[in-house]
Formats: C-alpha cells, structure tokens, sequence
C-alpha cells in the first residue's frame, strides 16, 4: 500500500476501534447470535471501507456506518421475506404478547425474546430503544411510516416488557 | 430527543444495556477482517468499473463503425468483427485461472465462493466480499455459511468460545486450504424444521479455494 493508503487504513483502524463496540452491540441486537453479529459488523465497516473518503466527508460517520449496519441487516432479509409488509400492518396483527403472564420457572431472556421479533421490529427497537432515535427519525432511518414505527415498537414493547424486571433480579440477587 | 410515542419505555433502554454490557467484540481482530474485506471489495468494484468502461467503449466504437460504415457491416465482414476495442474488451473479460476455476465450483452466477447449497427450499445470498453467504428457507431457516483459512480450522473445531458455541451448528473438514462454518443457531432462526444433516448433505464445498 502507498502513504495514501496506509494513512486511510489507520484512520480507517481507528474508527473501527473507536466505533466498534456500539455497532457490535447493535448487530447483536439485530441477530440475537454472538457470530452472526460479528459477521454483519465486519460486512458493514468492509462496505464502510470501500466509501471510506465519502464516510470521512459525512457530517457524522458513526451514523453512516449504523445505517449502513441496519440497511446491511434488512435487505437480505426483504429479499426472503416477502411476508414483511410494515404499510399493511394492523392491531390484529400483534396477536397476544408473549410472555404476558411470565412463567417465572420458564422465563425467556430478553435477548432470545428479541431475537423472536420479526427483522424489522429488530431494527425498530434498537433504533428506539437503543440509538434513543425519535419515533421521526426511525421512520426516515428505515423508510416507513411514523405509524408503523409506533405499532411496531408497541408490539415490541409488550413482548420484551415481562422480561425487563425479571432479569434484573435475576443478575442482582 | 422529542417523542411523539405515548408507549415509549426507557426501562427496555436499560434493560438492554445490562444485558449487553459484558459483551466485549475483538476490535483489533474487527478492524483487521473489515480493513482486509474492504480492501477486496475495492479491488473488485475498481475491477467491475473498468470492465464496464470498457464495454462502454465498444459498445461505442461498435456503433460509430457502424453508423459511419453504412452497409459495411454485411459486405466485409472483417471490417466489423476486429474493431481495436473489442480486442481489448477480450481480453479484460477473460477470467483468470483461478475465476475460472472458482467459477466451475463455486455458486451460480457467484465465481467467488467454493460452496454451493442444493437443497430443497433453502436459497443462499452470497457475499464474496465477506467471505459468507446467508441462506435462507421457504420454512423459516436462516443461517450463515462462512469460509475461514484452513490454518484457523483447530481453532474452530476445538474452542469453546468457536466450535463447541452452539450457535456454530457445524464445521466441515478442512477441504485443501479453506474449511466452511455454519452458523446461526442460537438465538436465531437456525434450521427451522430442516434437519442439520439434511442441509450438510445439501453443501457442495470444492476440494479447494482459490480466492479471485
């Protein structure tokens, strides 16, 4: 490599280093699989690389690297899953929330319990609930509807709910 | 942060953060595996371009002869068939011997990985950048194959944060100089109703890899 690109590699290093824990996290969030987070984080800041001098010109690369991440996670998935139709959905979609009345001997962790939610609840819970994004901006980030982010994140909600309390005593006794 | 949600939760914030705060990613490793695909992918989008600039110049030197020739075309055939640019256009569009080879074994239409699935119901994406395709099924499996260096295989067979994770479903002999993981099966999809010998059976992994 040349001075030019060894200087973009460890600039590009760096970001990784710097940015490497929050996008892992959110990819854990979105696969529910410790490897498969691993996987579509590499993907995402290999693609990152490829545009790296335009993610160095972007107001915010952090942010361009996320929608990377989410854009990366979802599109495979659209293409499988011609069942996920976010205009169309309705209240009878959401069904009764798993895990409404908790078993307390068979409790389901809350990441398995995400893992469980279609691919875009996934990205709608960890744009809200872990990018802290306003119900607009997860709209725009994902390309649907402000409605369909809140009937989303509310079905979400009432399957992970049950599931917050219950874990917190459990890892502080 | 306005919300405009009345159901908004910042528990499930929390709750999230607790769940994920001793989980620590290899950064080093992270940012050496995307800075090498990175690279890859450069070299192949650098690589696309130029052949369809090239293209773009025949395809252009093609119609100007043929604009400028009128009825050439039909009375000398020389004429048309050797344009200087349709040489150089052969000869950029001529694999390698390694696509060559890649692409014999390798998934249709992809010349890049040395697997190909065959089973009933599950369809692969490929991502040679990334060295993985995910597959999917019509019933509900989602999974990742993945091919890794054969000199990495005893880590992976034996490890108990690799081989024996059980979201590592399987790992395949090492074949030449590359072996394949499949992955996915903890807290995801996985196989669904598919049986774990069933999709092994349906995995055709060539006796090597030659990487484009």
């Amino acid at each position: 490599m040349g001075v030019k690109a060894d200087r973009q590699a460890e600039e590009f290093t760096a970001f990784v280093r710097s940015s490497g824990t929050q996008l892992h996290h959110a990819a854990m969030l979105l696969t529910g699989d410790h490897h498969l987070a691993e996987d579509l984080t590499q993907a995402t800041y290999a693609k990152v690389f490829v545009h790296w001098r335009r993610v160095q010109a972007a107001d915010s690369p952090l942010a361009y690297a996320r929608t990377t991440l989410l854009n990366t996670f979802l599109s495979h998935r659209r293409l499988r899953r011609s069942s996920e139709h976010p205009s169309e959905l309705t209240d009878a979609d959401l069904g009764p929330p798993a895990g409404a009345d908790p078993d307390p001997g068979a409790r389901v962790d809350l990441l398995a319990a995400l893992a469980g939610l279609s691919p875009l609840d996934r990205a709608v819970v960890v744009l809200r609930y872990w990018e802290d994004r306003s119900v607009a901006d997860t709209a725009t980030d994902l390309g649907i509807s402000e409605s369909a982010v809140r009937t989303r994140a509310r079905r979400a909600l009432l399957r992970l709910r049950p599931l917050i309390a219950p874990h917190a005593e459990r890892t502080h006794p | 942060m306005t919300d405009t949600d009345p159901n908004h939760d910042p528990r499930l914030s929390t709750a999230l953060r607790e769940r994920l705060r001793d989980e620590r990613p290899d950064l080093e490793h992270l940012a050496q595996s995307s800075l090498r695909a990175g690279i890859r992918g450069r070299r192949r989008r650098r690589a696309g371009a130029a052949a369809g600039a090239v293209l773009g110049v025949t395809a252009v030197a093609v119609t100007a002869g043929l604009l400028s020739g009128g009825g050439t075309t039909a009375r000398d055939g020389t004429v048309a068939t050797t344009p200087t640019p349709s040489a150089t256009a052969t000869v950029t569009a001529t694999p390698t011997p390694g696509d060559q080879q890649s692409h014999d074994v390798g998934a249709p239409g992809d010349p890049a990985l040395p697997f190909t699935l065959d089973l009933a119901g599950w369809t692969c994406e490929y991502f040679p950048v990334d060295d993985k395709a995910w597959c999917t099924s019509t019933r509900g499996g989602n999974l990742s194959v993945v091919v890794r260096p054969a000199e990495d295989h005893a880590a992976w067979a034996g490890q108990p944060d690799k081989g024996a994770d059980p979201s590592t479903l399987w790992t395949s002999p090492v074949h030449g100089n590359y072996f394949v993981t499949v992955q996915g099966g903890a807290g995801a999809d996985g196989l669904g109703p598919t049986p774990l010998q069933a999709f092994i059976d349906g995995l055709h992994l060539a006796p090597r890899w030659d990487r484009p």
